[in-house]
């Protein structure tokens, strides 16, 4: 049987020999037609055939971890409710033992955590479950539930005049759910800025305040800025919203209980400038926005020092005498200190240009910085004890939490949650992820630009032979598997590569990351998914615009019966199942660009290599003149949004 | 039966080859060790011609030191030489470089030894000498030359810049100031600091010795340290382990201990040891974190220089570890393998021979009458094609949002004077700082203060086209002094 099998291989294959030798001018001929390459020394069958999403590492099972994501301390002290979303679980620990107590399941990522004032409910939000769970802490199990916006990150509880109220960021649909508690409904889903990611309450429960992650829709030449919502929890509406110019990511928000601040960390960024070198916080540097609750005025201060730097602010609580607060450095592994006293003793010396310029001032930050608590792996989200003696950090790449005397700032032990994936190179791989360490002075990390792999929504002005000529767009690296080769120009086929010395010599301004490591890197790199998207259905089926843009993207011909010609299809390039045949076009943005993959492509605006399209329409309203990226003249507005609806589905 | 053999015979074998591989091992240097620079205390003054002359007599000498200091064993590792100092550790504890001459005429020269034992190896032989040796975490040798004569600058000698040479190689240049570039030593991120002189153009800040760096290919000079109440000098710049850069400084005719200040008022400096007054004539780090000093001894009978060990907050030094009428410990720095600093992928194209300048903001500086001096339209940008010469490469148009961008050949002392839109001189920097072939290098603006971080705006000078000066067109300038 065998030996039959291999002789019917052995004709076939000199079958296809012969054809090839026969024909061989008709296979050239065949990828020059199909391909559109002037040179066919990077095209293979490949580019278009055999393309499965099936074997590509993020398809694949990996393992979990207990990860600390969100905390929460009970009013008397004594427990910490640990969110644990790679596990699908919550965690309730003793906090003078420093032990698990139990452990209760709960569906869909759990991520964000709030206790009600008496601390018999648990409100946690589900980040792949779109909903808001409660739970009995006597029992810790779940007893409601309701839906919210899209992949609900964090959660705030306050007492209003109505009733007790619950404000919810979710962090895909932009926007906030407000709700009651009694009974458990939304009320109002008031708009955010993009990927609202924390949420604090004024002392007096009148104001909401929720910090956005990243910067609103822009050019890529344009000056970012995120913003800071502020809304009435007791109506669901929008009160204010302050920009933060040049500066996202801010993960994290407190009241101040003594002085009319909200405190939120942030990245300042200088996308804009050309990256000729990374000293002095050329390329970014970590802030502190004081916000007046008041009148709504913002002041960015820094917390880095001068040939220091501490990367990744993200959580931040504040003492119940609102004298320091306490800043999380995902990157550089410590908790900063920052005495508020010594801080509103500079803020009310300084005029207003002193205010204006503060966060440029790199030698400011020890003004007010009194301590940097050094942590393990990737510290993220804190919370104190009521009576604001012990602070709890969430060591997220550990699987642990960090129990720290406040007054002393002295470590007291730690709550073990996991072993910390040292066997798991996806694990390993976020920890190099996540590490400023292999920067110049720790000033970044690959998270500083991807956080949580994805983008940023900036464009940075890259180091070249020239100065200022190379504004790109930074690239999604959810679902970027099997996507090679890598960068706009497409130079780069492998992520080694394109991570490796390239990165070291334009970006990190160090040696390259050692090759164990890279690899890890790599590997995790590998294993992010495509972005979720809000507008695919459950069970895969499409709406009727979505199927009708399903067939201008697949389209030949024009409605009115045109041939369109097969470069200019947009399923030509943008070749499922990744959405890309993987190699350069040019698509009339001034030269040959790497054909981007569209999965999750609805949430990586902005677009083409220097960003300068704010939105999928514009890409065809105001970018493709000459029909370039597609033919698209024909098409008005229902049949360009019936597109662009279905691009959102990919 | 077998299993048994087996296990002997893989017992036998592994002891042969551990035997063997102890057998070639080189002996470990001793734990605790120290190497110091000694000179005789008692040895009558003689004149000096260059600065290592003036701070290593003639007979001063490296020796390795077994602990405890003072009872262990001596070895002198400069045996042979006329005089030697200025002793460096390699990162895995197993080598020394120190400056060495080999006769009381000769040059400075580096020499490096290994402490399991053997002789001196001269490894540079720089016309003018070498000096201060400091290592690349590649094992690349850093050090300047030539060695300064005393009584400031000689045109007859070029100004000394660093150099670093591979194992084996050639000496490559890395500097290329107007001004003498001394005293080379490692950040722990990889950046060279050394001491030079600001220029005296500087309209806020004093002519004196102030510290910069550089990468570890020469690109990127900067401003580190440049303390407004200048000293007459600063020697021996050190990292210390808990972050903190101290430095010997000269005043008065005494030589006192200080650091950097990182906070407010920034980069300014403070003493290391407030309640010290003795005379200080080295600060190193040790491996725990203390700092090994060497400092006149004033308890003993005659003032010479002791060694002392004190944590890195010790505001005075206490009892020496060492002290020794007969020598003076100049220098110790001890045996240990220590972290290397990091490292970094030069950005330079040694095929291309200019580089680009990029100022964000030419009307930006940190000079007090700011507020009131005229905008400039454009920059005139200065070289110094030999010691003394400086000529004008061109002018280039000052943007609207104060931005310029300029080509400019490399490796060359280049300056700038701003200019208003009648062609008046607002603001001068004297040919100091270089670019390397192929370096992109920007400023935020002209002597703007050391601590700032760019705001975050698109400069209109990437906008148009570059403005490339070469030597070609330049014309002859008169050095000019505010």
């Amino acid at each position: 049987m065998k030996k039959r099998v291999l002789v019917i291989l052995l004709v076939l294959t000199g079958l296809a020999g012969v054809a090839l030798w026969l024909r061989q001018n008709y296979w050239t001929d065949h990828m020059l037609r199909m391909s559109h390459q002037k040179n066919l020394a990077k095209v293979t069958c490949f580019n278009c055939h055999l393309v499965s999403t099936d074997r590509l590492r993020w398809a694949q099972p990996r393992p979990h971890h207990d990860a600390p994501a969100g905390l929460a301390v009970s009013p008397d002290g004594k427990k910490i409710y640990i969110a644990l979303d790679d596990r699908d679980e919550v965690a309730e620990a003793d906090t003078a033992s420093r032990q698990v107590l139990r452990r209760a399941k709960v569906a869909g990522r759990p991520f964000g955590l709030a206790l009600d004032a008496a601390g018999k409910n648990l409100f946690v939000t589900c980040r792949d479950g779109d909903r808001l769970a409660v739970l009995d802490t006597q029992t810790l199990s779940e007893t409601g539930s309701v839906p919210v916006g899209m992949a609900p990150v964090a959660v705030a509880f306050c007492r209003t005049a109505a009733g007790d109220r619950l404000v919810v960021a979710n962090s895909m649909s932009d926007d906030i759910s407000v709700l009651s508690v009694s009974p458990l409904q939304e009320l109002g889903r008031p708009s955010a800025g993009r990927d609202p990611f924390a949420v604090a309450i004024t002392p007096d429960g009148t104001r909401a305040f929720i910090a956005n992650r990243l910067v609103s829709l822009a050019t890529g030449h344009t000056i970012p800025a995120s913003e800071i919502t502020e809304i009435d929890p007791m109506t669901a509406r929008t009160a204010r919203r302050e920009t933060l110019d040049s500066a996202h990511q801010s993960e994290g928000i407190c009241a101040v209980p003594s002085r009319p601040w909200m405190l939120a960390p942030l990245v300042k960024v200088r996308n804009l400038v050309p990256i000729t070198q990374v000293a002095n916080g050329w390329v970014m540097s970590s802030g502190l926005a004081v916000t007046d609750i008041k009148t709504g005025n913002v002041i960015q201060m820094p917390l880095d020092e001068a040939n220091n730097y501490f990367a990744d602010p993200s959580g931040i609580v504040v003492d119940p005498a609102g004298r320091r607060a306490f800043v999380a450095s995902g990157g550089g592994d410590v908790v900063t200190v920052v005495d508020l006293e010594r801080l509103a003793g500079w803020l009310e010396k300084a005029d207003p240009a002193a205010k204006r310029e503060a966060v440029y001032d790199m030698s400011l930050a020890p003004e007010y910085v009194t301590a940097r608590i050094p942590t393990e792996r990737n510290p993220k989200q804190l919370a104190l004890s009521p009576d604001g003696g012990t602070l709890f950090v969430a060591e997220r790449l550990a699987d642990s939490i960090l129990v720290v005397d406040a007054k002393s700032v002295a470590a007291q032990g730690r709550i073990v949650l996991g072993d910390g994936g040292l066997n798991d190179p996806i694990r390993r791989g976020e920890k190099v992820f996540t590490k400023a360490g292999f920067t110049f002075q720790n000033q970044f990390s690959c998270r500083s630009c991807h956080p949580d792999g994805h983008v940023d929504g900036l464009s940075y002005d890259f180091d070249t032979s020239g100065i200022g000529d190379n504004l790109l767009d930074n690239r999604s690296l959810m679902g970027v598997a099997g996507t090679e080769p890598f960068k706009w120009n497409g130079k780069n086929p492998t992520l080694e590569v394109q991570c490796g010395p390239r990165f070291a010599r334009v970006l990190m301004r160090t040696d390259p990351i050692p090759q164990k490591e890279l690899l890890d890197l790599t590997t995790y790199i590998k294993s992010l998914p495509p972005h979720r998207v809000a507008t695919r259905s459950a069970d895969g089926t499409l709406t009727p615009s979505q199927e009708r843009g399903k067939a201008i993207f697949f389209a030949t011909k024009t409605p009115g019966g045109q041939e369109i010609p097969h470069e200019r299809r947009c399923s030509t390039c943008h070749r499922p199942p990744l959405y890309s045949v993987r190699l350069s076009f040019d698509v009339g943005t001034g030269g040959m660009f790497d054909t981007p993959h569209l999965l999750g492509v609805a949430a990586s605006a902005p677009y083409l290599h220097d960003g300068r399209a704010q939105s999928l329409e514009e890409l065809w309203t105001i970018y493709n003149p000459n029909d370039q990226h597609g033919v698209s003249s024909y098409m008005n507005k229902i049949q360009l949004n019936d597109l662009v609806d279905y691009l959102k589905t990919l | 039966m077998n299993v048994a053999r087996h296990f002997q015979i893989s017992v036998i074998a592994a002891s042969l080859v551990l035997l063997a591989g102890a057998g070639c091992r080189k002996p470990v240097p001793p734990t605790g060790a120290l190497v110091l620079t000694q000179s005789s205390a008692t040895a009558a003054a003689t004149p000096a011609s260059d600065i290592l002359d003036s701070r290593y007599p003639p007979g001063s000498r490296v020796v390795l030191m077994e602990a405890p200091p003072g009872s262990g064993r001596v070895q002198v590792l400069s045996e042979g030489l006329a005089a030697a100092g200025n002793p460096v550790i390699s990162y895995d504890g197993q080598r020394v470089f120190f400056a060495g001459k080999a006769s009381a005429a000769g040059d400075w020269q580096i020499y490096q030894e290994d402490l399991a034992g053997g002789r001196p190896q001269m490894l540079t032989a720089m016309p003018g000498g070498a000096m201060s040796p400091t290592l690349l975490p590649n094992g690349s040798l850093v050090f300047a030359s030539p060695v300064p004569k005393i009584g400031g600058p000689n045109y007859s000698q070029p100004p000394s810049a660093l150099y670093v040479q591979s194992p084996g190689g050639q000496p490559r240049q890395l500097t290329f100031s107007s001004r003498s570039i001394t005293e080379p030593t490692m950040l722990a991120d990889g950046r060279i600091l050394f001491v030079s002189t600001q220029p005296p153009e500087s309209s806020n800040s004093a002519s004196g010795p102030a510290l910069f760096t550089v990468n570890n290919d020469g690109t990127e000079i900067t401003a580190f340290a440049s303390p407004e109440d200048s000293a007459s000098s600063i020697q021996q710049p050190r990292l210390l382990a808990d972050g903190r850069v101290a430095f010997l400084i000269s005043q008065s005719g005494s030589s006192a201990a200080e650091f950097v200040r990182m906070a407010r008022p920034f980069q300014s400096r403070a003493p290391l040891f407030p309640g010290v007054t003795a005379r200080v004539s080295s600060v190193e780090a040790a491996s725990n974190g203390d700092l090994l000093v060497c400092a006149e001894n004033s308890s003993g009978a005659k003032a010479s220089l002791a060694l002392f060990r004190v944590n890195s907050t010790a505001t005075g030094l206490g009892t020496p570890l060492l002290a020794d009428p007969a020598w003076n410990n100049c220098e110790a720095v001890e045996v240990s393998p220590h972290r290397q600093p990091m490292g970094r992928l030069s950005t330079m194209d040694l095929t291309k021979s200019t580089g680009k300048i990029l100022c964000l903001n030419a009307n930006f500086s940190n000079d007090p009458a700011d507020g009131t001096t005229p905008l400039a339209t454009h920059v005139r940008v200065l070289a110094q094609t030999s010691p003394g010469n400086v000529c004008a490469l061109g002018e280039v148009p000052v943007q609207a949002d104060g931005s310029f961008l300029a080509e400019v050949p490399a490796d060359m002392p280049i300056g700038f004077e701003a200019l208003d839109e009648n062609g008046q001189v607002l603001r001068r920097e004297a040919p100091m700082i270089w670019v390397r072939p192929a370096e992109n290098r920007s400023c935020i603006g002209c002597h703007e203060p050391h601590n700032r971080a760019p705001h975050n705006h698109r400069p209109l000078a990437v906008s148009v086209p570059i403005t490339s000066l070469g030597l070609k067109n330049a014309e002859p300038t008169p050095p000019k002094s505010n």
